[in-house]
């Protein structure tokens, strides 16, 4: 730690600390309404934005586009999943299951660590080859990752069940958790920002040629970003799978790729405040159309259903930023800290 | 093998390389003059396969439906760049690309709610579904259409690149386009015919990839991207020719793992294909012929 | 000297082709620690070329490259900048959006292992930054840019600094400024390095280097101290040759 600025690291801190309240307000503010609704939302709302936090890991202080993320958040799921469906329901969907893991039931903590570790070791398996390619070559092998990775979800039977997906997960997240979890995660954004490894990545994302003459070993830093990108990424993905239950291998695909990258680019990219206002914005524009899209019924119109709204209100929203604000509604900035 | 089932092999591999190689082409116009990525070329396929829907639907012929959906398809695109992206002109890279992807996830939506979020028959000729026989050897008419209509478009092109003075504008630009504006081609048009022809390359394979399938979907343009992209990742990003090589080895590379692969192993042909490509990015960067531009420093 | 020369730069008999192109042929030089080299030669002559090998942006072909004792020849160019060569470019190539001191605190952090913020802060101060600290690198007036890319390459430590035409784009006054400080920092207690300086301006070659190393098509044509330098008959003729500016 100690070629860490003490400086950088308390402008960190502070908007950990101001982002914290803000999230600690959303969620007391909507426990206390006491509405089931609503404490559905923020709950989803909170688990999205440990998803794009931890992409924005990567992506917003190295630069490159990785479309590979969402493969961890699926490695994730699935790990979590494993460790935390009961032996019994096991037996019944995942028959073929080597018996180490048929009999493994473990709690929230140990099911999100496992999703982490799991996923860690996945980014560092591709991570070695991908962190040595140009910025554009990596960029494109990151979509490989995507397409190899949701083949593997789809089709390795014994432990996915293929296609038809995994269920019986029991549930560990509520209001709390879920705030815990990204009060944490946004804390270990922050701190990879402040960091001497986030700041050379960042430094590479501006200028790659001047960054290695000053010293700055690219294809170690990248990987490094990647690491924690990753793991943080997977245990996103363990929580959320202990949220919604039950889940199949085309919830790792493309749509949820742009849909998180989308709220990355919304928020700004280089902003782990923006990774929280975008995942703000695209859940209250969804949530908002949402019920649109079921068909509803106005004055003496009666529009039918709308299939695809939601996506593609986010997908205007994503053209208008982009012209208005090519870099996205926060920019570069932090909340609560002056740079 | 038998040699019969051989040379079926080989013009199904040459048929899907000529599709591959004009998406690939078609995706590489674009990068190699404006160095974007254009992720909405999926959808070009798309509105080709749409157009032909409704106009074989309204009893037209085959044909004409597959004129009019190339000609849409080079006006779409055409259309696309003139309101997504010459707003972005000076925009990073990124932005181009979220720019792009949000076109293709706006007209797949579109497509969705105006058409329907269901497949959708589109009744090809006879004819399509027919086998040639010479001997033992037998051939299906598809492929052999695919081919010959795959390498004319591919002929034209390159003696429009070659021969005219707009094919040197393109090319000039697509080497080194500041260099292109200071001899002074005009950007805007330069970029607009950039867009044409991909978007004619888009429609000359959406024709294609419609008489192989039968039926649209809104999401039907996923498939021919991704393949259009593997294949220039292949050839060398910004690099013309090099898509058109990396189309047919993406084919090969496909046709050739489905035939050696254990039955088992099929569902992962795509993956096979993908590790392929990452080991080429990862010991040649920039494809199997590099762009010929280098970085100044 | 001999102590100074033998921790300082030297390029053996270096060269570089691009696609049948001399680039270099056979470029030897010595840049000892605390003195000024300057790098001169007509447009295309192997200039840029000459740093970039140097400071591992491209490979040489042939020929050895040693800091001190050290054998740098092939090595990566942040390996080369950890053991102390630093360089700026010909185009400014700041972290633009990053502010000023974490452009400075990047160098320093890449070599440095304690104390990060007070060494920023002595680095912005000596360099007169300190108003500039927070604000974005890309924000900044063109001259500062080019003093923000000096103190960001000497936040490396290095015990040979290379700069790559630092005079371009700026005005009389600016192009004073810069050359008072390229002196000091020679002389600087804490920062003092060899410096190899590529410039346009001769007149301000002349008076900032104490030798000169002249390239004419990849090959050295001459070199010594400045007044020697602007005599000589073959440099002379390569400038005039090319019609480039005349020699004062």
């Amino acid at each position: 730690m100690s070629n860490w600025s003490r400086r950088r690291l308390a402008v960190s801190g502070r908007t950990w600390l101001v982002l914290s309240l803000l999230l600690l307000l959303a969620g007391g503010g909507v426990w206390l309404w006491d509405d089931a609704n609503l404490i559905r939302i923020a709950t989803n709302f909170f688990l999205l934005c440990t998803l794009v936090v931890s992409l924005q890991v990567f992506v917003g202080n190295s630069g490159i586009v990785s479309f590979g993320h969402v493969a961890f958040f699926g490695v994730g799921a699935y790990t979590a999943a494993l460790l935390t469906i009961p032996p019994n329901v096991k037996e019944r969907a995942l028959p073929m299951l080597p018996a180490i893991l048929m009999n493994l039931e473990t709690g929230l903590v140990t099911a999100t660590l496992g999703g982490a570790l799991v996923a860690f070791l996945v980014a560092l398996l591709t991570g070695l080859a991908l962190a040595r390619m140009q910025e554009q070559a990596m960029a494109m092998a990151t979509l490989a990752l995507l397409v190899m990775m949701h083949a593997i979800f789809s089709n390795w039977e014994t432990v996915t069940r293929g296609t038809i997906g995994l269920y019986g997960i029991p549930r560990g997240i509520n209001l709390w958790v879920a705030l815990s979890g990204i009060i944490i995660i946004i804390g270990l954004a922050l701190l990879f920002k402040a960091s001497p490894t986030g700041l050379h990545l960042q430094a590479s994302r501006e200028q790659p040629l001047a960054a290695q003459t000053i010293g700055i070993n690219l294809v170690r830093v990248r990987l490094i970003g990647w690491l924690v990108s990753g793991a943080l990424m997977g245990s996103a993905g363990a929580l959320w799978a202990q949220n919604i239950l039950a889940f199949g291998p085309d919830q790792f695909y493309f749509v949820e790729t742009f849909t998180v990258l989308s709220m990355l680019v919304i928020g700004g990219l280089g902003s782990v405040s923006g990774a929280v206002v975008g995942a703000a914005v695209v859940t209250g524009v969804s949530e908002m159309l949402r019920d649109l899209e079921g068909g509803f019924t106005l004055g003496p119109l009666s529009i039918p259903e709308l299939p695809g709204l939601v996506q593609l209100a986010v997908a205007v929203l994503i053209m208008i930023i982009l012209i208005y604000r090519p870099e996205g509604l926060l920019g570069q900035r932090e909340v609560g800290g002056k740079r | 093998m038998t040699p019969e089932l051989l040379v079926q092999q080989l013009i199904n591999a040459l048929s899907l390389g000529s599709i591959y190689a004009l998406l690939a082409l078609g995706l590489a116009m674009v990068f190699s003059v404006l160095g974007m990525l254009n992720f909405a070329f999926g959808e070009l396929v798309t509105i080709t396969g749409y157009v032909m829907f409704w106009l074989v639907a309204a009893q037209t012929s085959f044909v004409t439906a597959a004129v009019a959906g190339v000609i849409f398809a080079t006006l779409a695109s055409v259309l696309i760049e003139q309101i997504a992206f010459r707003p972005l002109r000076r925009a990073p890279f990124v932005t181009l690309l979220f720019s792009s992807f949000a076109v293709a996830v706006i007209i797949q939506n579109l497509i969705r709610q105006l058409v329907s979020p269901r497949p959708k028959g589109v009744p090809v000729p006879g004819i399509f579904d027919e086998v040639w026989r010479f001997g033992t050897f037998q051939i299906g008419v598809l492929p052999m259409i695919t081919l010959g209509v795959g390498l004319a478009a591919l002929g034209l092109l390159a003696a429009f690149l070659q021969r005219t003075s707009w094919g040197l504008a393109i090319r000039a630009a697509a080497l080194d386009f500041e260099v292109a504006r200071l001899m002074g081609i005009r950007a805007n048009r330069v970029i607009s015919l950039a867009f044409a022809i991909s978007g004619l390359l888009a429609g000359v394979a959406g024709v294609l990839w419609v008489a192989r399938r039968g039926t649209v979907t809104p999401d039907m343009g996923f498939v021919p991207i991704l393949k259009a992209f593997i294949a220039v990742v292949i050839g060398g990003l910004g690099n013309l020719w090099g898509a058109v090589l990396g189309g047919f080895v993406l084919a090969f590379l496909e046709v050739t793992l489905d035939v050696v692969l254990p039955i088992e192993f099929r569902p992962y042909t795509e993956a096979f294909a993908l590790i392929a490509v990452v080991v080429i990015l990862y010991f040649r960067p920039q494809g199997l012929i590099a762009a010929q531009t280098a970085e100044r420093v | 000297m001999a102590e100074a020369a033998m921790s300082g730069l030297r390029a053996i008999n270096v060269s570089k082709s691009f696609s049948g192109l001399q680039a270099l042929l056979k470029v030897s030089l010595t840049v000892p620690v605390g003195t000024i080299w300057g790098l001169i030669g007509p447009n295309g002559s192997g200039k840029t070329t000459l740093l970039n090998v140097i400071s591992g942006v491209l490979p040489c072909d042939k020929g050895e490259i040693w800091l001190g004792d050290t054998n740098i020849t092939g090595l990566r160019s942040d390996r080369i900048a950890r053991l102390g060569i630093a360089r700026t470019f010909q185009t400014i190539r700041l972290f633009t959006h990053l502010t000023v001191a974490e452009n400075v605190e990047a160098g320093v952090m890449a070599v440095e292992t304690g104390g990060i913020d007070d060494r920023v802060t002595a680095l912005l101060d000596r360099f007169d930054l300190t108003q500039w600290r927070s604000t974005q690198a890309g924000a900044l007036p063109y001259g500062i840019q080019r003093r923000l890319e000096i103190a960001r390459a000497l936040g490396t430590r290095p015990k040979i600094l290379l700069l790559d035409e630092p005079a371009a784009g700026l005005n009389e006054t600016e192009s004073e400024e810069l050359l008072a400080m390229i002196h000091d920092v020679r002389d600087d207690a804490e920062y003092g390095c060899g410096m190899l300086i590529i410039d346009h301006d001769l007149r301000l070659i002349m008076r900032l280097c104490d030798q000169i190393h002249v390239l004419n098509e990849g090959r050295t044509i001459a070199e010594g101290a400045p007044q020697d330098v602007r005599q000589h008959p073959a440099v002379i003729e390569a400038y005039l040759g090319h019609q480039e500016q005349s020699l004062l």
